[in-house]
């Protein structure tokens, strides 16, 4: 069962994962429930809703040692609370215009559609955001202490 | 909207001082907010009751040490249940255009008066000059009839100015147009028709004779040589800048003051979530992260705010550049403010002070936008 | 079981009907059986990952109140709904409101209180057989679940597959299983019957000719269905599985098992058009170069919006050829299949593709017609319940109902509106809610002010947290956090013994706030909240760590664990809720609009208890009713009209207003507040809901010569010169779609569904009275959708001639005072034609009353679209609400319907706004909403996010307020205020922050 063990010194980076209750936090318990395997960097934060995820949130996870952070919602118009997932995805595409304007690592910030049933989805999609993350290092805000 | 003439008899400044008077005299308002030199001598916002202490005003004065929309938002934040007019220059009226959409400006009794506007000089650099403010606008507003002039005596536009691709009175009940006019002739107006006609009644201004011409030509040439002008400061700030090494060192010496969002129109909040018990944390908090980074500057969180206050208000930003001014460490806050909010904006094709109608950019979305943001591809 | 005769409905069918009909009764209070003759409840529906024409799904909009979610654990989770699954109707006695209902229940094997739904018995099991769900695209063990999104701990033994090996029972380390449990009878007592056991897919092997069963590539429309769920065994893709390569080319054969009187499946199964469009959607943007064909007779793509969903099929690409195939062959050498077309006349063709789907429609199995008989319902000539045209959902069985694909082959937002409809009915068969009069419950405990002390209890579920995560370590990183007083274990916390041993820590030690670590909220949550509010403890003391999760990653889950553990605890620290906020709902309704739908939805809501104000407009009651004469399957509009103004008029609770209109309305939920403009001056009404019944009409038609010389005219002019006996015979041409279907907005670009009955009916009625009458039909797609269909072939067995137009080629009209010139092209004779006809009638559509709708949507705050149509709440759950609570529609200004249609749509509305009302009560949601006055700038972007009209600015006091009673506890106001002077109870920022740094440890 378990994996080989990594030597000490490799980068496993933090991924904390801001989830909405309705779809990909579902998503991620069926992920779970029907063994999917995915890699265990990612901490979960549960929420209501993706459109209740609040940028400083976002950033003081970046800055005080996530090294990415997935935002999880349900698909357009699967909304529960009608349209949270879209002003959601206003506010990180604000979010991470800033970031990349100012040469920061917009990359770090990943905003998914991911259901209830989509499972599957949940695990290629922390598959995804993980080794994408592993693949830059670690955030420039853990290595650099003064930032 | 009318157009009309102001005729200035040579003397610009007076022309326009007697039309801002004419309002209080002619009853069309009770009290105007107008920069004015004072007493002493210094340049200040300044709201008039009494005509008599009129003497002063200065729509043109070469510095701006407070942002109009702020007074404009301490006066009418709520219903001032009284008529007052503001004099505003145009990154003021912007920024009082994102107020009222805020609700922080309740606008039923205002009345806005917007000018032409040449730039302005950092406060302290012009009062150390020892220039004389009403002379140094003057010679502004003459300048203003073949493009964007340059201040006497070696002093210079403040940077945001320099990059102010908005220079024209563009809303606003009555708009004083400068840009193409002889200054020493007449000077443009534009009004909403009640308010021509009151002016018109009260021998203020003429409003059946064309507007002196040329001012278009003038304005695009303007906004074009900003326009350039801005892309290259962007450029050259994303350059050093750019990169969390960049930035650190462009805020280095950031002391936390405050100063930047104290005197930002657009940072409207009564009380900063950064000044908040949010971030008022427990003491062992800041030792965790130390153990966890191995170091913590202290005060924590500074790049936090910046970062935080871009993402607040970057959608808004007018580019007054008040921000600079306000820094004791002289950083280029605004330079960084404008260079992000020129992007944001761009994104999300909002241009803050536009018009009223357009609604603040967070509080509505398009179904079909933004979808690469959600993994789509293409 | 303790239910109560009286009190209790039996829904029988755990689909998409049923579990509407059981969510509808449970809320308004009725306690329900929902009999599930399969190991989980859900139907066909958790086959369905996207829906048309939303391409979302959207179902978990199903619930009249709030909070709303995945029916299937709605269903499981209503303390009202008790599921019996894996049960059949053996045998039934009483009658309306005493039934005695005999059950047998199939063994599943499996204790579900010992399961721990840790899956060790299905990786045991040697036995590999084809999954049913699905059509057998993937294989499941003979211990299994039903589908794999299954309600938690749904495991059962399939008795025919199982060879009782053991090895289930060795796994099995709770000691769940026992493979030697037999069937149970139960006898369910229940005063009123739903009967929704929807309908079976038509077994395509049954038409040999398309190779199903022979050709692997030959794919069943459930197979495929399958194969796009994302969750599915090819995780989305379209494969071959002849060799699992991509396709390259894909086609559809629509009216499989549909349309096909030979097969004895002469009714068109009206969804098959609309789901093979969604497929062929999905597949297409998956596979983006795939080629895709549709062979179809005719597209039906009749409900709302469909019309502009099958445009994006066909900007995407899709081709479209009409023309069934006849037959179709695999090529050996590559699997390939070739379908051959023989057209009318035309020279067969043949084409090529990788993948060919069949378009299932729906047939009616044995089962279900023995159902029927148990209850004495009939099934009519095609098989199916049917029932009473004007009376939908009735049965002529007293006290027993019925809805969905069962009364004919339907989509789901009819299922739906049928559904409630019938849980309408069936409740009036039962007591009365309590409502109101249930004492409110005591007061919960008020810890605020007192120091915390956490209580934190770890569940040592080997299934789930003791597999990856040592708990001693877990409750190790907990010890020592501020506020914890104990740190305790228990066994299995999602089942009685969890529970009891919870309970028991709660007396003993007294904690003033609980952290659970275990499994996921939605699960524990709902079960540990309703065991604080059994021991008068607030749930918002309650803060749960999904442990299970992370415990489950192998080789790496502990420390996730621990962080996620230690994040609940720091935010416990901090746990608040909302004050206790009660407010009474009015009862009485205010329903808008006299029409058929404003009729019976008043009817129906008085029925149901509710005092109702009806506002019509004009001066006498009936809308379209008054100039309707004569329907396709026979009813007489003017007897339903009869009826229901003497039901409406003679109803004690119903207060009628004619020539009366809404002048204004304020107020929301619970307590509206409308004044009324009637010819004796201003009323005031006080009501808690409205439903808007405003109808719609026929279109003026512009085009044709339409109003030149009087012999162009619409259908409905046509119905009543044909009802009132005037001649109208010799040569009538028909032309469908006037102005409708195009692009251009200033006609009617949607579909407008009745046109096509309206023409089979009028030429049908005119052949009755003049059987030398020619009647030619002149059409797009003839959507003479479910059984309206023998109708269609009814009347080309007549003689009727049905001749399609393109939009490129249209016909013309030339009118004259003795009749008109009409020019079409006949692709049949492929050449144009040129006659005269002594009639001409239009099908010019409905068209709503745009401008009273804008206003009225002004007025209550909801939306409109394009057309006019009022927008519901969502196009497939509930389609009769509208996002903004306590309004809702029924009828045409929702979206053109038969009357029918409309009458269930109203009995729909009234049955979810009675669910609601009747209640009496609505509490806030303990995460509540609020604001920090000294932090409100009252900017308004708080007012602006919230979806529910929750908040609202003082302009005097200079903050934002909250209604909590509308406040749905989103969150979108935390994040739209910039400096959090928005904050919500149960996740306040400071807390939150300290919970995620927990995290990032």
């Amino acid at each position: 069962m378990a994996e080989p063990a990594k030597t000490p010194t490799a980068f496993e980076p933090r991924i904390v994962a801001f989830l909405c209750h309705w779809c990909t936090y579902t998503g991620a318990d069926l992920a779970g429930t029907t063994r999917q395997q995915y890699p265990p960097n990612v901490r979960v934060v549960h929420l209501m809703c993706s459109g209740a995820i609040d940028v400083v949130y976002v950033l003081k996870a970046l800055m005080d040692g996530a090294d990415g952070v997935l935002i999880g919602g349900c698909h357009p118009g699967d909304c529960h609370y009608q349209s949270g997932n879209f002003k959601a995805r206003r506010r990180v595409a604000i979010l991470k215009n800033i970031l990349a304007q100012l040469g920061l690592s917009a990359d770090r910030v990943w905003l998914r559609w991911i259901s209830a049933s989509e499972g599957r989805l949940f695990a290629e999609t922390v598959r995804e955001v993980t080794e994408a993350v592993r693949a830059m290092g670690p955030s420039e805000f853990k290595t650099q202490w003064d930032a | 909207m009318k157009t009309g003439a102001l005729q200035t008899n040579g003397d610009p400044l007076a022309a326009a001082g007697a039309l801002i008077r004419g309002l209080l005299e002619a009853g069309v308002v009770d009290e105007v907010l107008v920069p004015a030199q004072t007493p002493s001598g210094a340049v200040s916002l300044a709201l008039f009751a009494d005509p008599a202490r009129m003497d002063g005003v200065n729509p043109w004065a070469p510095v701006m040490p407070v942002q109009g929309a702020r007074a404009v938002k301490d006066l009418a934040f709520t219903d001032p249940g009284r008529r007052v007019a503001a004099v505003l220059r145009p990154c003021e009226a912007r920024a009082v255009v994102e107020l009222i959409k805020l609700q922080q400006v309740q606008p039923e009794n205002l009345t806005f008066v917007t000018v032409d506007c040449p730039g302005t000089c950092e406060t302290a650099a012009f009062h150390a000059s020892g220039r004389d403010p009403a002379e140094t606008a003057a010679a502004l507003v003459r300048g203003m009839k073949d493009g964007a002039p340059a201040p006497e005596g070696g002093l210079e536009l403040r940077t945001a100015c320099t990059v102010c691709e908005h220079p024209a009175a563009a809303w606003g009940d009555l708009r004083i147009h400068a840009f193409g006019a002889d200054a020493d002739a007449a000077l443009g107006l534009e009004a909403e028709d009640g308010l021509a006609e009151a002016l018109a009644g009260a021998g203020l201004a003429a409003f059946d004779a064309p507007a002196p011409g040329g001012r278009d030509a003038v304005v695009e040439r303007v906004v074009a040589d900003r326009t350039r002008a801005r892309d290259a400061l962007i450029a050259s700030f994303r350059d050093e800048a750019g990169g969390l090494e960049g930035l650190r060192k462009a805020f280095a010496t950031c002391i936390r003051c405050y100063n930047c969002m104290e005197n930002c129109p657009i940072c409207y909040c009564k009380l900063c979530i950064f000044k908040s018990p949010t971030f008022d944390h427990p003491g062992d908090l800041y030792a965790r992260w130390a153990g966890r980074k191995g170091a913590q500057p202290m005060p924590a969180e500074t790049t936090l705010f910046h970062l935080t206050r871009l993402n607040h208000m970057s959608t808004s930003c007018v580019g007054c550049g008040l921000c600079d001014t306000a820094c004791p460490m002289g950083l280029p806050v605004a330079t960084l403010f404008r260079s992000v909010a020129q992007g944001v904006q761009t994104m999300l094709d909002y241009a803050p002070g536009r018009d009223l109608d357009d609604p603040i950019p967070l509080t509505v979305f398009r179904e079909d936008e933004l979808q690469e943001e959600s993994g789509a591809r293409d | 079981m303790a239910h109560e005769a009286k009190k209790t409905a039996l829904v029988v069918g755990g689909g998409v009907g049923g579990m509407q009909a059981a969510l509808v009764l449970a809320e308004r209070g009725h306690p329900v059986v929902l009999l599930e003759k399969r190991p989980a409840i859900g139907g066909l529906f958790p086959l369905l990952d996207n829906q048309f024409p939303t391409q979302s799904c959207g179902v978990c909009f199903m619930a009249c109140d709030t909070p709303t979610y995945c029916p299937f654990l709605q269903c499981a989770l209503h303390e009202n709904v008790r599921i019996v699954p894996f049960a059949a109707v053996d045998a039934v006695e009483g009658e309306a409101g005493a039934f005695r209902v005999t059950a047998v229940r199939s063994p599943t094997c499996v204790d579900p209180d010992k399961c721990t739904d840790c899956g060790a018995c299905e990786a045991a099991c040697p036995v590999a057989v084809p999954r049913a769900f699905g059509d057998g695209l993937e294989s499941r063990k003979a211990i299994f679940k039903y589908y794999p999104k299954a309600v938690a701990k749904g495991y059962v033994v399939d008795p025919d597959a199982c060879t009782r090996c053991g090895q289930c029972v060795d796994a099995c380390d709770p000691g769940a299983i026992d493979l030697d449990a037999g069937p149970e009878r139960e006898v369910i007592e229940a005063a009123a019957v739903v009967l929704a056991p929807g309908a079976d897919v038509f077994p395509v092997s049954r038409k040999e000719e398309f190779g199903y069963g022979r050709y692997p590539n030959v794919l069943s429309a459930v197979r495929f269905e399958r194969m796009l769920a994302a969750g599915g065994p090819t995780g989305g893709r379209a494969v071959r599985p002849s060799d699992g390569a991509e396709p390259g080319s894909l086609a559809f054969v629509q009216c499989v098992g549909s349309r096909d009187a030979e097969a004895g499946q002469g009714h068109c199964s009206s969804v098959c058009c609309m789901f093979t469009l969604k497929q062929a959607l999905f597949a297409k943007e998956r596979h983006p170069g795939l080629e895709v064909t549709v062979y179809y007779m005719d597209l039906r793509a009749f409900g709302k919006d469909y019309e502009r969903y099958l445009g994006r099929a066909e900007a995407a690409g899709i081709r479209f050829v009409r023309a069934i195939p006849s037959v179709v062959r695999q090529n050996p050498e590559d699997a390939t299949l070739t379908v051959q077309i023989a057209g009318d006349g035309a020279e067969p063709a043949e084409a090529r593709h990788d993948l060919v789907v069949l378009a299932s429609g729906f047939c009616q199995n044995d089962e279900t017609r023995a159902l029927a008989g148990a209850f004495g319902v009939d099934l009519g000539a095609g098989g199916f319940a049917g029932g009473p045209e004007f009376a939908p959902c009735e049965t002529g069985v007293p006290g027993v109902f019925a809805c969905g694909a069962f009364r004919e082959p339907k989509d789901i937002p009819e299922t739906t509106a049928e559904a409630a409809c019938a849980a309408g009915l069936a409740a009036r068969h039962l007591d009365p809610p309590a409502g109101a009069a249930l004492p409110d419950a005591p007061t919960p405990a008020d810890f605020r002010g007192e120091a915390p002390a956490i209580g934190v209890v770890l569940c040592t579920c080997e299934g789930f947290n003791g597999r990856y995560a040592d708990v001693d370590v877990l409750a190790e990183a907990v010890e020592g956090l501020p506020g914890v007083a104990f740190v305790e274990t228990v066994d299995h916390a999602c089942g009685p013994s969890g529970l009891d041993a919870v309970r028991r820590l709660m007396g003993d030690r007294e904690p003033n706030r609980l952290v659970l670590g275990a499994c996921a909220h939605r699960i524990v949550e709902p079960m540990y909240a309703h065991l604080l509010r059994t021991l008068g403890v607030h749930t918002g003391v309650l803060d749960v760590a999904n442990l299970r999760d992370a415990c489950l990653v192998p080789g790496g889950g502990e420390p996730a664990a621990r962080a996620t553990l230690r994040q609940a605890v720091r935010r416990a620290w901090y746990a608040g809720f909302g004050p206790p906020v009660r407010e009474t709902l009015e009862q009485t309704v205010l329903v808008v609009g006299g029409g058929a739908a404003g009729l019976a939805a008043a009817v129906a809501l008085a029925d149901l208890g509710h005092p109702v104000h009806l506002v019509e407009r004009d001066d006498a009651l009936g809308g379209n009713l008054r100039t309707a004469r004569f329907t396709l399957k026979g009813g007489d509009p003017q007897a339903l009209l009869q009826d229901l103004e003497g039901r409406v008029r003679s109803h004690d609770r119903i207060q009628i207003h004619t020539r009366s209109t809404v002048a204004a309305a304020a107020g929301r939920f619970g307590a509206l507040r409308t004044e009324i403009h009637t010819p004796d001056g201003p009323v005031e009404v006080l009501h808690g809901a409205v439903v808007l019944a405003t109808g719609g009409g026929e279109a003026r038609p512009g085009s044709f010569g339409h109003g030149r010389g009087g012999r162009v005219v619409t259908h409905k002019a046509f119905e009543a010169r044909l009802a009132g006996g005037e001649p109208c015979g010799g040569r009538v041409v028909m032309i469908q779609c006037v102005e409708s279907r195009t692009d251009d907005p200033s006609g009617r670009p949607w579909c407008s569904r009745v046109c096509c009955t309206h023409a089979l009916k009028n030429a049908l009625r005119l052949l009755d009275t003049d059987p030398d009458a020619e009647v030619t039909v002149l059409y797009r797609d003839l959507r003479a959708y479910g059984a309206n269909e023998h109708a269609y072939r009814e009347a080309r067995d007549r003689g009727v001639v049905f001749v399609p137009y393109d939009l490129d080629r249209p016909p013309a009209v030339d009118a004259t005072e003795s009749g008109a010139r009409v020019r079409y092209f006949d692709p049949a004779l492929d050449r144009e034609v040129d006659e005269t006809a002594d009639w001409v009638v239009l099908a010019s559509g409905i068209a709503p009353d745009r401008d009273g709708n804008a206003r009225l949507a002004e007025l209550y705050g909801v939306a409109v679209d394009p057309g006019g149509f009022f927008v519901e709440k969502n196009p497939k759950a509930a389609t009769t609400d509208f996002a903004r609570k306590g309004v809702y529609m029924a009828g045409l200004c929702h979206a053109p319907k038969h009357i029918e249609e409309s009458l269930a749509q109203a009995g729909a509305a009234a049955a979810r706004c009675s669910a609601v009302l009747a209640r009496g009560v609505r509490r806030a949601s303990e995460r509540v909403s609020y604001v920090v006055d000294k932090l409100c700038s009252r900017c308004g972007l708080c007012v602006d996010a919230c979806p529910y009209g929750a908040r609202t600015l003082d302009m005097d006091e200079n903050r934002a307020v909250v209604d909590p009673v509308l406040c749905e506890a989103c969150g979108a106001c935390t994040t739209a205020c910039p400096n959090q002077a928005a904050q919500q109870y149960g996740s306040a920022p400071k807390p939150f922050l300290l919970g995620l740094d927990e995290l990032l440890g």
